[in-house]
């Protein structure tokens, strides 16, 4: 056995041995004795709650998996252990890929087993971040309804087997120069699995390879051709912006290299002083149903994704006309002819939006959304260009490939097939079959073809395919991926794969006949790559830091070569009065790789806070138009396919714009997923991929119960989420303070306990909260918290310790909207405790409200009596339900697994407190170093809104972050005199004084 | 031995004659007589010349232990023995003791009272000579008894008393 | 009120102001008679219909039970309880239950001490359903909580956690509170049957009577020297049980006044509670009364004027219970606290208005009737207005609890309750054990103090008759 270079030299006894990874005979058999029939497949029929009660496959998994560390070296992030000591976590660097990035991600792994994802803080592109799918992915790989073994036309085969099909089939290909073999891939960003694919293309000339993705990002690819003659992809730099104008786009959220975005967008709205209200930032959204990014705006105009094209055409013609921006003459031309602005706001809109931009020439930014024509993109390009913000908030980088992923490639895929051109296909990953553009009839296509798909579930493709193979997860497997920027990783495997499942790189290896494992063959791609001289060396540092330093692109100046846009500006359609149709990624299953993750089906969506499933977005007028409400179904007509689906009333939405979230509905998926959802694809076409018009929209017959978290919207004028704009701030410093119901000083009828050690608090940015709920996943992830489904869900007795209150304000029709993080305040005068009978519920010596599970007998009553509704009671065996082997892998085990009858909340992460309170002990320290914790939620937080510490400690991120709480600081129902440990620093938004009134 | 002596035994037809009698029978200086009524007559007491009972003490005492004893174990408990921080309240807070402390003396006292009367009228005792009276079942319905104990000195000049008064069916009794 | 001014106020004859009404009408107005009266019912032979109405009754206790285990196996889940209503239907039946069980012991206890001769018939039968109230009630802390098998954490007892009760939880002195006042109603009750078991002893027929009720009469034999002590006894229990059924709904009612919900947080919980209570005990006890002396022919005991009277004070006690309902509003506006005034706007108009609706007018314009003399004096009227003020009481707790939990501080978790059928199956369940439980006293126990009846009636007074030897015994005190 090879030596560890880094762990000491008792560390190889934990590696296993190369027989078990690789696959032996007798390894395949212990697997299938692992999992028996029934605790691996769903019995049919079975209910999601059976499901959850279904206890798991048999222990030996547990047993085995415990010490499944693969057999390579890898890396522990932290500075080399001389062992694995059990109970001790060790984190190692790996990244996801994830959008047309990839997220640096730290894995927290115990004894052997990844337990939690955090962010990377060395990664450009997750700067210590997560997003809702990083988080989720350590539940995906625990899944046990993933594909656990090889299918040949649904029979179970090993992967011996497998493998030598694999071989012969390679082998056949290679002697027919692949003729009539094609790969279907998604839109990949792995140097290796690259080359993989060129030398497969090497050994088979007559191969072809396509790319589709659901989600594909080729507009912004095309933007940027006609608008520079070259395909590029844009990196954003928003922290460096003042003014952002974002077109139908959630950037903060989903788009792009999202988490970068939203702290670059923190960047400029903190404020260290009051004066610092002068230099916020500006953010305008033009969008047609409220995202992330529409919420967080200071000005936002909700109009059709149809009308966008037309305002931003126009807007760049009032640039050129009024603003001396220069423009090419044609273009010019044909933004003349093709601006469209639909009413009056929609124009003062312009006018003002134009100024506010010229006057930032250099500091503003201008991105278009993902589902906007190409044009568009183009334009909003040339306007960074022209306004000079090219090299400062947004860099060019030449695209990772030339290959094209939107549906135009799955249609000459179909025609390929159809014209027999194309006869065996292998899909790497991905769901064509359930995803495809409807007038791709791709279904209909593959089922005629002999097909391998290489997938982690069984999924609608995997179900009609020749053959189904088993993929390792990305937690299971080598690999590497480039970001946004141009950064690598190498993806570093955690935990030897559960299911002997094999890489897409592997099996694209096999076929091409090339020898070696996945981990060989990343290895040799960068020691032909950047890394030839010295690599060993490199090569552990790039494992241990999680990406490889120089990597990044160098922005390439692109100059305007407009070509073609002219014609395409004409060639835009403009929106019709009728009903259109935009189509987004669904929250919880995002294009429906997720749909069978329970924590992402729970999860409330960030604005209408429905959890298990999708809806119909449509605006409140056209809810009386359609004379439907919460709930009620609507028949969603667009020529080429009908779909019946529940609505939610949602405030901000554009008027007869209905908005369909992909991804639900799966038809073939495990048990979490099952009957979950509408299918919403059969509305979608290559022509209206990202929205389309025309539709016809009626209340059609049924309703559904919707599982929502929040019901209630209005603040009833209550002084629970505290905004201003920086104006009045600057006019007045105490303008929040002065909110206060209740102003002279509260007094207390006995002494106050005091807190000379610790004193653990949270200060919540409201002003940097957008709200994107990545904090409640983390927070389930790190405190074992059950899921529940969606019947209890509609019972409101969801169990998430962390929940974001969301609230609106102004018209129905077109609101503000504010977001407010809500969990156990930790009041020093807490009133959940005096009403405990058994005292299970008291205070720590360190001020944290301590609820102590194995001394409550579930009385309710601290429920009943905490103001802000935040703990929550075990009504059934949850966590009994949902657990399977595969679970309790999952769990983490510095926190209890709640059983029936308890009542929970959030503990302030006490587990994480004190493990850095032990490990202080042990250097000799008599208190926790400065920020040496940090609580889940704020370790996971992308805009840093969330900060945890000791308010004792002057040094503490918390206690800087409170400079300002005199002026901007305020606890929740303050008059109640309950002294919570929390503190909101009030929401500042930064208006546009011509807008105001708009 | 002697032969166990017995108990004489007859009954009145309304409160009033009995409380003649009692009052006679009282005023003779005879002692060891009760009477036995279906209800309590009222200032039967006085003519019989009973002395005030000593229950009221035994609640007092009984009760006075509830107070305090709740109140010390309260103090000790949540003061002394595990002092918790609750809802930043002092640990020992007297003002909460009070409800407790309450149901406790009352608890106590209301045990006091009713082992108390059974131990002064040193009840149960399932059987007692004047029972045999053929028709003692009437002692709980409609008549109104007296009864004079084998031990009363002036037992012949009692039978004479109750006898003069016209009292009905005069029996001795076996005890 | 003193003594005489309360005779005065409810215990007058309506055809002669200046003298009082007979207790006890008829050809029952004798000694043997009102024996005779009671010891029939238990004397008797089963009689049909009190053993349909027995196996109705042990029907719906079965359904109980059968509630009971499936809550216990498997959890509170099955209540439609919430995140944020944690409490609804399991409290609002307790503090219903515990309500009515307040009547007997006021009955028996403070019309004692004012001396209320009317008291002695009904003060058995009400103090019995005082208990069997009591214990319906306690069900419901008990099975409310979500690990019943650690009830027992609630008492002082020495554990391995080296860990007390929470004495500042209200609910800790609501343990202790309910448990006393059972125990001590138990023992007070008891305490008056002795005497009237000891009179079906020397009644009894069939060796197994004379033996059951022997023990129970623990060999009483009316003895004066015990009658002395006994009388004593009683005095002190009335005088215990005063205050402690005062304390017992206040108390209960701290549970929701010192808690920080708006409609909770309320100083003038305690005396509403303990009017409410009283409120729905006499209620109850009306309509249970109305039927039993149709049921034993009892007219001559429980005449009339004992119905009219528990009439009185039911008008007396509903108006202040209406009162207090427009004090909470008042209050509400007055403090000028916007969670206060919602939580009270949101009581009358909001989701839950039906239930507040609904007790209104059960609990305070039902009761006007009795305004009238021809309505209090109504056999039908007054079981009509007792069954609605029942109802009513049931919603109010229902109003206090759900309301103001469904909607407190932070609208985001405003949520809507509804009642799950387990829900309903458990309350209709106690229905069943307190009737059971009241037809089985019904049968075997007397229904009416006979001792006491007695006790009231003129001939029971040694000075009753005029003889000429009554100047003689004058003297003789002198």
């Amino acid at each position: 056995m090879r030596r560890l270079p880094i762990l000491g030299s008792s560390g190889k006894q934990y590696w296993r041995s190369l027989g078990e990874l690789q696959g032996s005979a007798e390894f395949e058999a212990s697997l299938a004795n692992e999992f028996p029939e029934g605790a691996t497949e769903a019995p049919s029929g079975v209910s999601r709650r059976n499901f959850l009660s279904i206890l798991g496959a048999s222990a030996a998994l547990a047993t085995l998996a415990g010490c499944r560390r693969p057999e390579e070296k890898i890396l522990p992030y932290a500075k080399a252990p001389e062992e694995v000591i059990p109970g001790n976590a060790l984190y190692f660097a790996t990244a996801l890929p994830f959008a047309g990035t990839a997220l640096g991600l730290l894995v927290e792994s115990h004894e052997g087993r990844p337990t939690k994802i955090e962010g990377n803080p060395r990664h450009p592109d997750s700067l210590g971040a997560t997003n809702l799918y990083a988080q989720a992915t350590v539940l995906d790989l625990y899944d046990p309804d993933r594909s656990q073994h090889p299918l040949e036309r649904g029979e179970k085969r090993t992967w011996a087997e497998a493998s030598t099909f694999l071989a012969s089939f390679g082998q056949g290909l290679r002697t027919s120069g692949g003729k009539g073999f094609a790969v279907l891939t998604g839109a990949h960003r792995s140097p290796t699995l690259a080359k993989q694919l060129a030398k497969l293309q090497e050994v088979l000339p007559q191969a072809k390879v396509y790319a589709y993705e659901p989600l594909s990002r080729q507009n912004v690819r095309e933007g940027a051709k006609l608008a520079f003659g070259k395909l590029l992809e844009p990196v954003r730099d928003v922290a460096k912006a003042r003014v952002i104008a974002a077109f139908d786009s959630d950037f903060l959220a989903l788009e792009g290299s999202a988490i970068k975005h939203a702290r670059g967008f923190a960047e400029t709205r903190k404020l260290d002083q009051v004066q610092d209200a002068k230099n916020l930032s500006r953010l305008y959204v033009v969008e047609s149903s409220m995202t992330v990014t529409g919420g967080a705006a200071d000005h936002r105009l909700r109009m059709k994704s149809g009308e966008v094209a037309g305002f931003v055409f126009a807007l760049a013609h009032e640039l050129a006309q009024s603003h001396g921006i220069t423009l090419d003459g044609d273009v010019l031309a044909s933004l003349g002819a093709a601006k469209t602005t639909n009413g009056d706001k929609a124009a003062a809109w312009v006018k003002a939006l134009a100024k506010d931009l010229a006057a930032n020439k250099g500091q503003s930014l201008l991105l278009a959304g993902e589902r906007q024509p190409a044009s568009v993109h183009a334009v909003v390009n040339l306007l960074n260009l022209a306004l000079g913000n090219v090299g400062a908030t947004v860099k060019f980088v030449p695209a990772f490939d030339e290959a094209s992923d939107g549906p135009e490639s799955l249609l000459a895929l179909t025609k390929a097939i159809d014209a027999k051109d194309v006869e065996t296909l292998l899909v790497l990953g991905g769901n064509p079959v359930f995803d495809a553009p409807a007038d791709a009839e791709f279904a209909r296509a593959f089922g005629s073809l002999m097909t391998i798909h290489v997938g982690t579930h069984v999924n609608e493709t995997a179900a009609v395919a020749t053959w189904h193979l088993n993929q390792a997860h990305y937690l299971e497997s080598w690999g590497d991926v480039v970001a946004e920027d141009g950064t690598a990783s190498i993806i570093q495997p955690l935990i030897a794969p559960l299911y002997g499942g094999k890489s897409d790189i592997e099996v694209v290896a096999a076929v091409a006949g090339i020898q070696g494992s996945g981990y060989e063959l990343v290895r040799a791609t960068w020691k032909a790559g950047l890394l030839d001289v010295d690599f060993e060396r490199k090569w552990r540092r790039a494992l241990h830091d999680g990406f490889i330093d120089g990597t990044a692109h160098r922005d390439v100046l692109p100059e305007a070569s407009t070509a073609d846009l002219g014609a395409a500006i004409k060639a835009t359609k403009a929106a019709d009065d009728g009903f259109e149709v935009t189509f987004a990624p669904d929250v919880h299953a995002y294009d429906g790789r997720f749909a069978n993750n329970g924590w992402l089906q729970e999860l409330p969506d960030p604005i209408y806070k429905l959890t298990w499933g999708n809806a119909a977005l449509i605006s409140p007028a056209t809810a009386r138009e359609l004379n439907v409400t919460d709930g009620e179904h609507v028949t969603v007509d667009v020529g080429s396919g009908r779909v019946s689906l529940p609505v939610i009333v949602a405030p901000g939405q554009a008027d007869r714009s209905v908005a369909l979230a992909i991804g639900q509905g799966r038809r073939q998926v495990g048990r979490v997923g099952k009957d979950i959802g509408v299918d919403v694809f059969p509305l979608r076409t290559s022509a209206g991929f990202g929205f389309v018009s025309g539709a016809t929209v009626s209340k059609g017959p049924g309703t559904t119960n919707l599982p929502r978290t929040q019901e209630h919207f209005q603040m009833e004028g209550r002084q629970l989420v505290r905004e201003t704009t920086s104006e009045e701030l600057l006019a007045d410093a105490q303008v929040i303070r002065k909110m206060d119901p209740i102003s002279p000083p509260l007094l207390s009828l006995w002494h106050d306990w005091e807190y000379k050690g610790h004193r653990w608090g949270m200060a919540v940015d409201l002003s940097t909260c957008i709200g994107c709920a990545v904090c409640v996943v983390a927070c389930q992830a790190e405190n074992n918290i059950p899921v529940v489904g969606p019947d209890q869900v509609l019972l409101s007795r969801e169990m998430h310790w962390l929940r974001i209150d969301r609230y609106f304000e102004g018209t129905q029709d077109d609101p503000v909207s504010v977001s407010q993080p809500m969990t156990c305040q930790h009041c020093e005068n807490a009133p959940c405790e005096q009403v405990c009978p058994v005292a299970a519920t008291t205070h720590g010596p360190e001020g944290l409200n301590d609820m102590v599970y194995n001394r409550c007998i579930g009385t309710k009553y601290c429920g009943n009596n905490c103001p802000y509704k935040v703990r929550r009671f075990n009504y059934f065996n949850f966590s009994k339900r949902e657990i399977t082997e595969q679970r309790k892998m999952q769990y983490n085990p510095d926190v209890t697994v709640r059983t029936r009858g308890v009542m929970e909340k959030c503990s302030f992460c006490v587990q994480r407190i004190n493990e850095a309170k032990i490990a202080a002990k042990r250097e000799g320290l008599d208190r926790v170093p400065t920020d040496n914790v940090v609580s889940a939620c704020a370790q996971a937080c992308p805009t840093g809104a969330i900060t945890f510490g000791d308010l004792n400690d002057p040094n503490s991120t918390v206690v800087k972050k409170l400079s300002l709480q005199n002026e901007l600081g305020y606890r929740l129902l303050d008059f109640l005199n309950v002294r919570p440990r929390i503190t909101y620093l009030a929401k500042i938004r930064n208006l546009n004084p011509e807008l105001e009134s708009a | 031995m002697p032969e166990p002596k017995p108990t004489l035994v007859c009954y009145f037809d309304t409160p009033a004659d009995l409380f003649h009698a009692c009052e006679k029978l009282r005023d003779t200086g005879i002692k060891h007589f009760d009477a036995h009524t279906p209800f309590p007559v009222h200032g039967l007491e006085k003519a019989m010349g009973l002395k005030p009972t000593k229950l009221p003490w035994i609640v007092l005492a009984c009760g006075t232990t509830g107070l305090f004893g709740a109140t010390l174990m309260q103090w000790w408990m949540s003061g002394v023995d595990y002092p918790i921080n609750i809802s930043g309240k002092p640990a020992a807070a007297f003002q909460a003791f009070v409800p407790l402390s309450f149901e406790v003396t009352i608890l106590l006292s209301a045990f006091g009272c009713f082992f108390g009367l059974w131990g002064l009228t040193k009840l149960p005792k399932f059987y007692d000579p004047v029972m045999k009276h053929p028709s003692w079942h009437r002692a709980t319905d409609d008549k109104f008894f007296v009864s004079i104990e084998p031990a009363e000195p002036k037992f012949e000049e009692a039978r004479k008393i109750l006898e003069s008064l016209g009292a009905h069916e005069m029996v001795e009794v076996e005890p | 009120m003193s003594a005489a001014s309360a005779q005065y106020a409810i215990d007058i004859d309506e055809r002669d102001p200046s003298k009082r009404a007979p207790l006890v009408l008829g050809q029952d107005a004798s000694f043997p008679a009102v024996t005779d009266r009671v010891a029939k019912i238990v004397e008797e032979k089963t009689p049909r219909t009190w053993l349909l109405f027995l196996a109705l009754a042990v029907s719906l206790a079965l359904v109980l039970a059968g509630s009971l285990a499936k809550l216990v196996w498997d959890g509170l889940g099955l209540w439609g309880l919430n995140n944020g209503v944690f409490w609804a239907w399991d409290i609002t039946g307790f503090v219903f239950w515990i309500g009515i069980g307040h009547a007997g012991t006021l009955i028996s206890a403070i019309l004692f001490l004012l001396r209320q001769k009317w008291r002695t018939s009904i003060n058995r039968a009400a103090e019995a359903m005082t208990i069997f109230a009591v214990l319906a009630a306690l069900i419901y802390p008990t099975f409310h909580v979500g690990r019943v098998w650690l009830l027992y954490w609630v008492f002082p007892l020495p554990n391995q956690m080296s860990m007390w009760p929470n004495f500042k939880s209200p609910l800790l002195w609501d343990v202790f509170a309910v448990s006393t006042y059972a125990t001590v109603s138990v023992l007070f009750w008891f305490v008056g049957l002795v005497p009237d078991f000891a009179t079906l002893r020397d009644r009894a027929k069939t060796k197994t009577r004379a033996i059951v009720y022997g023990i129970l009469s623990l060999g009483w034999r009316g003895s004066h020297r015990h009658w002395l002590t006994y009388e004593k006894a009683y005095l002190i229990f009335a005088g215990l049980s005063t205050p402690l059924v005062l304390s017992v709904h206040t108390i209960v009612s701290f549970d929701f006044a010192t808690s920080i919900i708006p409609g909770w947080h309320t100083t003038i919980f305690p005396p509403y509670f303990v009017a409410g209570a009283v409120f729905s005990g006499f209620a109850m006890v009306v309509t249970l009364m109305v039927i039993c002396r149709k049921a034993f022919g009892l007219e001559n005991l429980l005449t009339i004027r004992h119905l009219e009277n528990m009439n009185k004070i039911i008008l007396a006690t509903g108006s202040m219970v209406g009162y207090a309902y427009g004090m909470e509003f008042f209050i509400a506006w007055y403090s000028g606290n916007e969670y206060e005034r919602f939580a009270f706007i949101n009581r009358a108009f909001g989701p839950y208005a039906w239930a507040y609706w609904s007790m209104i007018s059960c609990n305070v314009l039902a009761p006007q009737l009795f305004w009238f003399k021809k309505l209090r004096r109504s056999i039908p009227v007054m079981f009509a207005v007792g069954i609605f003020v029942n109802i009513g009481m049931w919603f109010e707790r229902f109003v206090i609890i759900v309301t103001s939990l469904h909607r407190d501080y932070l609208p985001s978790s405003w949520s809507y309750f509804r009642p799950s059928i387990w829900d309903i199956s458990l309350f209709v369940g106690t229905f069943g054990l307190f009737f059971t439980l009241f037809l089985l006293f019904v049968r075997f126990f007397p229904v009416i103090a006979i001792a006491e009846v007695k006790g009231v009636m003129p001939e029971a007074d040694p000075h009753h008759h005029p003889e000429a030897d009554h100047a003689a015994t004058e003297a003789a005190h002198a």
